[in-house]
């Protein structure tokens, strides 16, 4: 249920997120164009917002993937860390110091995508076991035949491509439909 | 002679009205089984799928690209002016 609605969430703070970016863009546009006190004020403001909602949006699917992964430490810290940048973000005053937290925050962001990317591996990897092992009781109960050897062999192939994993699985179920 | 002919009308008379009378509508009798006859055919099993056909099924329509675990999109770059 929980990532049900973690998804459903993440939906909408993506809504938020594009909302937010297009005042952000108007707001950018007016004060380079007048650079006016009033329109400085605007630009931080949307610059604020912007940030706060981009923010909170990788939070989310950061917390999304933990929600299907069973104690990641490293995926827990780095949520903590996008949680200290909400505190940031929300204290910032201008422009120039608008500027200097985004471009950290979007340097962190390289190593956060690599924590993204192997959680979702492992999510995706979880996923095959689990089918995998749906299997195994069809197979225990099989007569030995040359099919079922060659289903064997095709599940208990050791590799870390997803996809690779993903077409011996398909391969195996298809043999094991084969068996009277 | 004279006896026949009230008898020829009488019978005359006698087609005259019953080609007259109403003529019964066929009736379409439709037969639908009983829910509880034994009649009905038995239920065929072959078309159900098995369990294993279900767990392939559901390997068939695994996705590595799952939408669900999909990053959302942002602007990596914001470019803020400078004041």
């Amino acid at each position: 249920m929980l990532p049900v609605i973690l998804v459903a969430s993440l939906f909408a703070l993506g809504s938020d997120y594009r909302a937010a970016y297009q005042q952000y863009l108007l707001a950018k546009n007016q004060f380079q164009q007048y650079k006016t006190e009033s329109t400085r004020l605007t630009a931080v403001t949307a610059t604020r917002q912007v940030l706060t909602a981009r923010n909170l949006l990788w939070k989310t699917y950061l917390q999304n993937l933990r929600g299907q992964l069973a104690g990641d430490t490293n995926l827990e810290t780095e949520i903590n860390y996008l949680d200290a940048q909400t505190a940031e973000f929300s204290q910032l005053t201008s422009l120039s110091q608008a500027k200097q937290l985004s471009k950290a925050w979007e340097s962190h962001l390289y190593k956060s995508n690599q924590l993204a990317a192997s959680a979702r591996q492992q999510i995706l990897s979880y996923r095959l076991d689990q089918l995998a092992s749906r299997l195994q009781p069809f197979i225990d109960q099989a007569s030995p035949s040359s099919t079922l050897d060659l289903a064997k062999q095709k599940l208990g192939v050791l590799t870390t491509d997803l996809k690779q994993r993903y077409q011996l699985l398909l391969e195996a179920a298809n043999l094991l439909l084969q068996l009277p | 002679m004279k006896i026949l002919i009230p008898v020829i009308a009488f019978a005359a008379l006698l087609v005259f009205f019953v080609s007259r009378l109403p003529r019964p509508r066929p009736v379409t009798v439709t037969a639908s089984p009983s829910p509880t006859s034994s009649l009905q055919p038995p239920a065929s099993v072959s078309n159900a799928p098995t369990q294993l056909q279900l767990i392939v099924d559901e390997i068939r329509s695994f996705r590595l690209d799952d939408p669900q675990l999909t990053a959302p999109s942002f602007d990596r770059n914001l470019d803020i002016p400078e004041e």
